[in-house]
């Protein structure tokens, strides 16, 4: 227990749309431990950023929302505390970094002065001293001349270098645990590489856990020590990383995989998992997934499957993971 | 074609009725906007039928026994310092101002469509001599330019729509100038033009139509900024002469009695603002819905 | 013309620039206090009803700025007039004391003018603030402040308001128009001894060179603002740097 880092449990997040309740996330469990870095994995739409979100206690108000379930970080639950609470901790034990670094840097000032801030807020910091340590993080993430660049502003920047200062500014206050949102998926290609590459490095040298919120089982695989799939806001397979590519026991995860590209071997169609993601407002009864599913029965049309511990630490909710499991070595 | 052509016109007929309803739903969310344009139908209407609701001459009826009289159930709106009758005045007022505003804003928009027009589709030296005397103009206060204008010209009411039409034409020239560029380079404009289409019928037929929104919503603008600026102009003595009564020149005529007879600046002024409150909210609910984007 | 000889006035034989030149310290105190007023009113109460977007707060907020939009200025003045000077006594109703006279006095008589003309300017910079705030406010990097445990007082005081300032010093400009157009009325009204005055008597008087004069000079403050707001826009935007060009 004690190696936990954060313990979610139950979480539920609804909005109030003007056609009733909507449930972004249902009743969803997970923990992270201290160091280790987790993969939150799923199509566009299915919670994973909103879950995020929550954990951060940054979903935005105005569609009017309720939150259910805990949140256990550092011995405390965050839905409970309050909102100075969450601010305090916010940038500092806990950070972030989001999807597009162009457009989450703010234009109007230097990055340098954004990095200082993000220090500010949480310690008590002379400015030189301040700035002393941003140009220091600057050059940890691996921005040639910082003092130099410190004084530049967001749009002097290309993408992968704005990336960087952001991972700077989420590693300002040393925090233990990082969110970070999709951090490849605006760059181009050699430059995701490379802040994976970062990532990794940083994770060895601050210990900071790392939520990595993606699509790409790509990243995952490079990245990750273990792995959740979410789908419809519902975690429907966790598993440490290998024995997720190995065993895979639920048929969407399956579908994940197929659709990775492959450099070796030949050319064979990519696969997609047909359909999309249902909308909220109609979906489906039993498993949220057999719609789309290939393994579908009249069992799942109708009963929503348990979640089955099939080893320790590999879960699954699914009524079919045996048939998932023994086909592996068919495909 | 011709099939396309035909089939727009059927569209067109069939769809009128609908996009209204359409239009009216969407409209209608906004109770402010609703609001807005029950206020410019009443003044609008009021404006048209003031000769018959007048119960006095607003210019004949002097009355020199009953000077700068407070408001009662004969003077509505009190009697200023002829004993005339305040509220026919106001009514009538209404007429001459909203008449010099509305053909002063339909000529301007009228004048900018064609210069609009001509300058975004030819181009090339067409456009820059246009746009530089668009600019030239616009470069002067508008307010400032019509007095001058007016001093020029010599205060009748024809001048001051000339004036304010003047002053308000390159506004309209921009601005539809500025939607015959994003539209000219579409493809389906390029598509008629490869196709031979003259260039009357694109520019009627195809670039005209996408104009019309942001024009309305000019429009419905500029007629509120047009009975600000005939009010100011005839305020400062410019404008529609006595005693011809306009809101502007009754507020003129109350100024030295504001301590005896408030009403005679009350009433009219109140009857601009609530006609320009009408307006803005009116234009406000068609921006939102003709354009999104400017929300 | 262009030797910066305007020519006499036909009536009071004066130089036109002279002229020009006694009567343009009134007009630019009025514009400057009008400007200052509504700034002072309009941001805060922008900020306000975009921060509570769809609250009482906002309709409240809104409805002020919309009367300030609809309501004429020389009527404004008329009211104010009223009021504060001829029921309550507590401004004079008309005339103007130089700042160099009595600094006191030259206040209390340009305080209502200035309300008159900076109650329009209000209306438009206030909506012009809410709808830049509500857009700024929509961004991924307001999130990120958040993220990194800003205050709201430094997410919305420090980087949205910096953010949003482009498009209302846009619309101060442009309006500028408007302030100065409304001195014309607002001199009338209140007897102030500036260059719009001048040109409303002159207008009267067929005094054509001063009415020229008049004329150039109010182009000319247009340019100057012009190049003021493009000044600010490379402070609030670094995207802009002319020194590049």
């Amino acid at each position: 227990m004690n190696s936990r880092l954060l313990d979610v449990k139950g979480l539920t997040v609804q909005f109030h749309t003007p056609d009733g309740p909507v449930e972004v996330v249902s009743s969803v469990d997970f923990h992270v431990n201290k160091g280790e870095t987790v993969g939150l994995v799923g199509e566009s739409g299915c919670g994973k950023s909103v879950s995020s979100m929550a954990i951060m206690g940054l979903i935005p108000s105005p569609p009017a929302k309720q939150i259910g379930g805990e949140i256990w970080f550092q011995e405390k639950n965050l839905l409970a505390e309050s909102p100075d609470y969450l601010r305090s901790i916010r940038g500092n034990s806990m950070s972030m970094i989001f999807q597009d670094p162009m457009s989450s840097l703010d234009p109007a000032f230097t990055v340098g002065s954004q990095i200082d801030e993000a220090m500010q807020f949480h310690q008590k910091i002379a400015a030189n001293e301040a700035k002393e340590r941003s140009i220091e993080l600057l050059r940890r993430v691996g921005i040639s001349n910082p003092e130099l660049r410190y004084h530049e502003y967001p749009h002097q920047l290309s993408g992968g270098m704005r990336q960087r200062v952001m991972i700077a500014m989420a590693l300002a206050c040393n925090p233990q645990l990082i969110i970070a949102d999709e951090p490849t998926t605006a760059l181009d290609v050699t430059v995701q590489a490379q802040i994976l590459d970062l990532l990794n490095d940083l994770r060895q040298t601050f210990g900071s856990a790392i939520i990595m919120i993606t699509h790409d089982m790509g990243v995952v695989a490079e990245t990750c020590d273990r792995v959740m799939v979410m789908y419809a806001g519902q975690i429907v397979e966790e598993a440490p990383t290998e024995v997720l590519f190995d065993q895979t026991a639920h048929p969407y995860t399956e579908g994940l995989l197929r659709s990775i590209p492959k450099i070796s071997g030949k050319k064979v169609k990519l696969y997609s998992i047909p359909g999309s993601v249902p909308l909220q407002r109609d979906m489906p009864k039993g498993c949220r997934f057999h719609p789309r599913c290939s393994y579908a029965t009249s069992l799942c049309q109708e009963k929503e499957p348990p979640i089955q511990e099939l080893a320790p630490g590999h879960r699954v909710k699914c009524w079919h993971s045996d048939q998932v499991i023994a086909k592996q070595g068919g495909v | 074609m011709e099939y396309v052509e035909i089939t727009k016109e059927a569209e067109k007929k069939g769809q009128f009725a609908e996009q209204m309803r359409a239009f009216w739903k969407v409209f209608s969310i906004r109770k402010t906007a609703v609001f807005g344009l029950a206020i410019v139908c009443f003044v609008i209407l009021i404006a048209i039928l003031a000769p018959l609701l007048a119960p006095f001459d607003p210019v004949e009826d002097v009355d020199y026994g009953n000077r700068i009289a407070n408001p009662s159930a004969t003077h509505l709106f009190g009697t200023d310092e002829f004993g005339r009758d305040i509220f026919s005045r106001v009514l009538m007022g209404a007429q001459v101002s909203i008449a010099i505003s509305v053909s002063a804003v339909t000529i301007s928009a009228a004048i900018g469509i064609v210069i609009g027009l001509i300058s975004g589709y030819y181009g090339r030296w067409v456009d820059n001599v246009l746009m530089r005397i668009v600019d030239g103009l616009m470069s002067f206060p508008p307010i400032l330019f019509a007095i001058a204008l007016m001093a020029a010209l010599g205060n009748n009411m024809g001048n001051i729509i000339v004036a304010l039409a003047v002053v308000y034409a390159p506004l309209f020239a921009r601005l539809v100038r500025g939607t015959v560029l994003s539209v000219k380079n579409k493809e389906y404009v390029e598509a008629i033009q490869v196709m031979g289409g003259s260039h009357i019928r694109i520019l009627f037929k195809h670039i005209l139509p996408n104009c019309l929104s942001p024009l309305l919503i000019q429009m419905t603008t500029y007629f509120a900024y047009a009975i600000l600026a005939e009010a100011s102009l005839s305020f400062i003595g410019l404008g529609v002469p006595q005693p011809e009564p306009s809101w502007g020149n009754i507020l003129y005529d109350g100024r030295q009695y504001m301590l005896e007879a408030p009403w005679i600046t009350v009433f009219p002024g109140v009857a601009i603002a609530v006609t320009v409150l009408g307006l803005n909210l009116l234009g406000d609910g068609l921006r939102d819905y003709l354009d999104p984007r400017m929300k | 013309m262009l030797s910066g000889d305007l020519g006499h006035s036909l009536v009071s034989d004066k130089e036109v620039l002279t002229l020009l030149w006694e009567r343009l310290p009134a007009t630019m105190a009025l514009i400057m206090y009008a400007l200052l007023i509504s700034v002072v009113i309009a941001i805060p109460l922008g900020i306000i009803s975009a921060v509570r977007h769809n609250t009482r707060w906002d309709y409240g907020a809104m409805l002020i700025a919309l009367i300030g939009v609809s309501v004429p200025n020389f009527w404004a003045g008329l009211l104010l007039i009223m009021t504060f000077s001829l029921h309550l006594g507590w401004f004079p109703s008309t005339g103007y004391v130089d700042v160099t006279q009595n600094l006191w006095k030259h206040l209390e008589h340009l305080a209502l003018p200035a309300f008159a003309l900076g109650f329009l300017q209000a209306g438009i910079v206030t909506r012009m603030t809410r709808s830049s705030m509500l857009e700024v406010l929509k961004q991924d990097y307001i999130c990120t402040i958040r993220a990194k445990g800003g205050t709201e007082k430094v997410v919305i005081l420090k980087h949205a308001l910096k953010n949003s300032m482009i498009p209302i010093i846009t619309i101060i400009g442009i309006n500028f128009g408007l302030l100065l157009g409304g001195t014309v009325v607002v001199e009338t009204i209140f007897s102030i001894p500036g260059i719009g005055q001048l040109l409303v008597q002159s207008v009267f008087n067929r005094d054509y060179p001063v009415i020229q004069g008049v004329i150039l000079c109010v182009a000319v403050i247009y340019v100057l603002i012009s190049l003021v707001v493009d000044l600010l826009y490379a402070y609030f935007d670094p995207k802009i740097d002319y020194n590049e060009g």
